[in-house]
């Protein structure tokens, strides 16, 4: 979609144009393959190809655990640091999964920090009793929004629980590990996540 | 037996794709056993396909500016730390201070019994000259204080909310901006600084030097030089980054420039500069990029006016000052 302000723009000093991307990212064994030889080649030209590459993904992985777009930009930041602080030991590793694990694990140090500091859990999206009242307006386009609101509204580790298994697509024995808790927990806490998702969001599901 | 343990635990791996044969048949089997089982189940797997993509309308990070930053931390080893600020050095270029007590412009001046004065921008931005000649562009909803001493005895300046500096050198009479817990030392330079309550503070250097410091004191100043930008974020110590906004100077110059900037980064800065609020309930519209540049004092129905039309949305005003962005 693109179109053109015209409304004498010079005499109003004033133009517009909107255009409307979609960035899209995809890895494919090649590109790995390309990232390790310019590893080898130019450090340099290696960190900012993988940058350009994945710093959209690892920024979404950790802003669907932290649901704050500059927070998430800046852990991102900090897994790129740790990463070109790294670049010496980088030579086996498939980049797409060693990046999308590193954000989430930030991600979850950064939740741990946070509440170990006495830190309050951000709240962006609106609380319940909010969603409550919104809910006889209904658009269909809001509605992405609003399971994404009702997904940061889950307690905490179920939230975590939720994400980790929904989107970024670990194993609840995986989430376990990473977690350091019982299988057990991880499905339980998956219940509890659909039941309350189920009652939040129920004028979607009927 | 709705709630079983056991059931719960198979669907849970059902759902997820993580679930053996075994354990498969023990649950068609129980979805067999009634009804209510299968609508329990269907429930469930419902709720799950449901939030499948909730995430695909994420704000899109700004990728470039992100680089930017990123190679800019790459490229300084060591962050421009400098401990000791030997303030003779840098006022080589002494000029005299000058004594002009005249405020441009309309601004409201408050002197109290304790010799502080206060001008405050309301409404409108104010242009105000210092006793020492250095001048204050105040954006709306600011204000500065200084005391009687100022100018004679210190140069001292207090700001709340956002301003811009042209401060006129004095060697040995330094000029200290506080704004929140943060402290600016001006090396002889303009800048802009931003510090409404409980926001990041930000300060972007025009030209020349500043130290920027916070709740440790000038001892751990950031040393900031023209083009450059730091923040300092609550109970944090000041860090620089990337400005990659070309509006941070927009309420001073009277203009307003995007440029292949998302929907929702362009309503922010029209929320600042007008001082409006908009209201966006659908999440699609704020990732579309657009770039629009308005020179001249640009005014709200025009902006407005030339942004619905381009980007095929409706703005309407619900209540005062408050906008609702629709298609």
């Amino acid at each position: 979609m693109e179109a053109i302000g015209i409304l004498s723009p010079v005499a109003l000093g004033m133009n517009g144009h909107a255009v409307n991307q979609s960035n899209g990212y995809f890895c494919t064994m090649p590109e790995n393959a390309r990232l390790q030889n310019l590893l080898q080649e130019d450090e340099r030209q290696f960190m900012e190809a993988l940058f350009k590459t994945y710093f959209p993904l690892v920024c979404k992985a950790i802003y669907r655990l932290v649901p704050d777009m500059a927070t998430a930009e800046d852990l991102a930041q900090e897994v790129f640091i740790k990463i070109w602080n790294r670049r010496d030991q980088l030579r086996d590793v498939y980049f797409k999964a060693y990046l999308h694990r590193a954000a989430v694990n930030m991600a979850l140090d950064h939740i741990d920090k946070n509440k170990r500091r006495g830190g309050v859990h951000q709240e962006i999206g609106p609380t319940q009793e909010e969603l409550h009242v919104q809910a006889p307006v209904i658009h269909l386009k809001e509605t992405k929004l609003r399971i994404q609101q009702a997904i940061d509204l889950l307690p905490e580790k179920c939230r975590e629980i939720f994400v980790l298994s929904r989107y970024e697509e670990m194993s609840y024995k995986e989430i376990a590990e990473t977690l350091q808790i019982s299988i057990k927990t991880v499905e339980n806490q998956m219940m509890t996540a659909l039941k309350k998702l189920r009652v939040s969001l129920k004028e979607y599901l009927e | 037996m709705i709630n079983n343990d056991h059931i719960d635990a198979l669907i849970a791996r059902e759902i997820a794709g993580d679930i053996s044969t075994t354990e498969q048949s023990q649950l068609q089997a129980w979805l067999q056993e009634d009804v209510a089982n299968r609508q329990y189940y269907t429930a469930m797997k419902q709720t799950w396909d449901l939030t499948a993509d909730a995430f695909n309308d994420a704000p899109e990070p700004d990728l470039e500016m992100n680089w930017q930053r990123f190679s800019q931390t790459m490229d300084a080893p060591a962050p421009l730390k400098v401990v000791n600020i030997k303030r003779n050095n840098w006022w080589k270029l002494a000029a005299a201070a000058m004594i002009i007590v005249t405020a441009a412009g309309l601004a409201f001046i408050l002197a109290n019994q304790r010799g502080t004065t206060t001008i405050t921008a309301d409404a409108g931005k104010k242009e105000v000259t210092l006793p020492d000649g250095s001048k204050v562009f105040l954006n709306r909803n600011s204000q500065i204080s200084y005391d009687k001493g100022f100018a004679s005895s210190n140069r001292l300046v207090k700001l709340e909310g956002e301003a811009f500096f042209d401060v006129t050198p004095d060697a040995a009479n330094p000029f200290i901006v506080t704004a929140g817990a943060s402290q600016t030392q001006v090396l002889g330079t303009t800048f802009v600084i931003k510090a409404y309550e409980h926001k990041t503070i930000q300060l972007n250097v025009v030209t020349g030097k500043v130290a920027f410091s916070g709740k440790q004191g000038p001892k751990d100043a950031l040393v900031l030089t023209a083009g450059h930008t730091a923040i300092l974020q609550p109970d944090k110590e000041p860090k620089q980054i990337q400005n990659s906004d070309p509006n941070f100077m927009a309420w001073k110059e009277n203009r307003l420039i995007f440029d292949n900037v998302p929907l929702f980064q362009t309503l922010n800065t029209l929320e600042e500069y007008f001082d409006v609020k908009f209201i966006v309930t659908d999440p699609s519209l704020l990732n579309i990029k657009y770039s629009l540049t308005g020179n001249d004092d640009p005014s709200l129905p025009r902006v407005l006016e030339v942004l619905s039309e381009t980007m095929h949305i409706t703005i309407k005003e619900e209540s005062k000052g408050v906008y609702r962005v629709s298609r």
